[in-house]
């Protein structure tokens, strides 16, 4: 099993675009790394940004993924994509025994920094809100 | 009754407090030098400058003018950001006495939208994912360094 991170990603897409309070605000459009030039706003975007594994053996591992999960925006100002940051970081809780996707066990998913950026597209201003999140995993069978 | 007795000889801990100290920096130094050459080696290149562009400042030492030069070289646009120095980063133990630290800083001001993408670009991060298996290696090589 090496194509772990697209249980992940599967997961992530299953919280977010299966909730009905956020993929209704966001009209469905929830995307892995990016979306397509001239979706609307607003929208949920969430990539893998980095990771390591503990206990290196094949059938033995604890993974750590670090991804960026936010909310984006066209505007200057945060309040629209407030409640949807709220919500992505609702939807992001794990209980204690874990999430199974597939063959994976989700163990824990725990925000490490919040996200907040201003940015600037051919001119026209664009929020982003949301947070780093680590998220554990390890094969479902251990 | 049997009598123990225990002699300790602290002729020695001057020298071992020296040693760890040398050993806690090299530590610092090596990570933060692995993790230079592997966003380096990780950066999307298209005219190098992004790759050429990451420094390492350790308080002491900073290639920071070398690598912007040479980013510069590569890429005549560049963008260049201001230098960060340990001394601007905030540890949980404070600002004033942090140890040994070492910045592994991105000069190219386009590094970010690399690293995190946009909404409409997809992300091609290189240092998150030179700092995350290090955060392991480093640990336990703090953890040895007094063997």
């Amino acid at each position: 099993m090496s194509a772990d991170l697209s249980r992940v990603n599967q997961w992530l897409y299953t919280r977010f675009f299966g909730d009905a309070a956020l993929s209704n605000a966001v009209g469905g459009r929830v995307f892995v790394d990016f979306a397509p030039q001239g979706t609307i706003s607003p929208m949920v975007i969430y990539s893998y940004l980095g990771g390591s594994d503990r206990v290196r053996t094949r059938t033995s591992r604890l993974t750590n993924a670090l991804y960026l999960i936010r909310a984006a925006a066209d505007g200057s100002s945060y309040d629209a994509i407030e409640p949807l940051a709220d919500r992505l970081d609702d939807l992001l809780s794990v209980p204690d025994n874990g999430v199974l996707v597939r063959d994976i066990r989700i163990a824990s998913c725990i925000r490490e920094q919040p996200h907040q950026r201003k940015d600037e597209e051919f001119g026209k201003p664009v929020v982003y809100l949301g947070g780093f999140y680590r998220i554990q995993y390890q094969p479902a069978d251990l | 009754m049997n009598i123990i007795t225990v002699r300790v000889d602290t002729a020695n801990i001057g020298k071992l407090i020296a040693q760890l100290s040398a050993k806690s920096q090299e530590a610092v130094n090596e990570t933060a030098a692995t993790i230079q050459s592997r966003a380096s080696q990780m950066a999307p290149k298209d005219t190098t400058s992004l790759a050429e562009s990451i420094y390492v400042n350790n308080g002491e030492q900073s290639d920071y003018a070398a690598r912007t030069g040479r980013a510069r070289n590569v890429n005549r646009d560049v963008i260049i950001l201001e230098e960060i120095r340990p001394e601007f980063s905030i540890t949980l133990f404070g600002s004033s006495d942090q140890g040994y630290s070492a910045v592994v800083g991105v000069a190219a001001a386009h590094g970010v939208y690399q690293e995190y993408g946009t909404r409409f670009m997809g992300p091609q991060p290189f240092l998150t994912p030179s700092v995350e298996p290090m955060r392991d290696v480093f640990v336990n090589t703090m953890s040895h360094i007094a063997d």
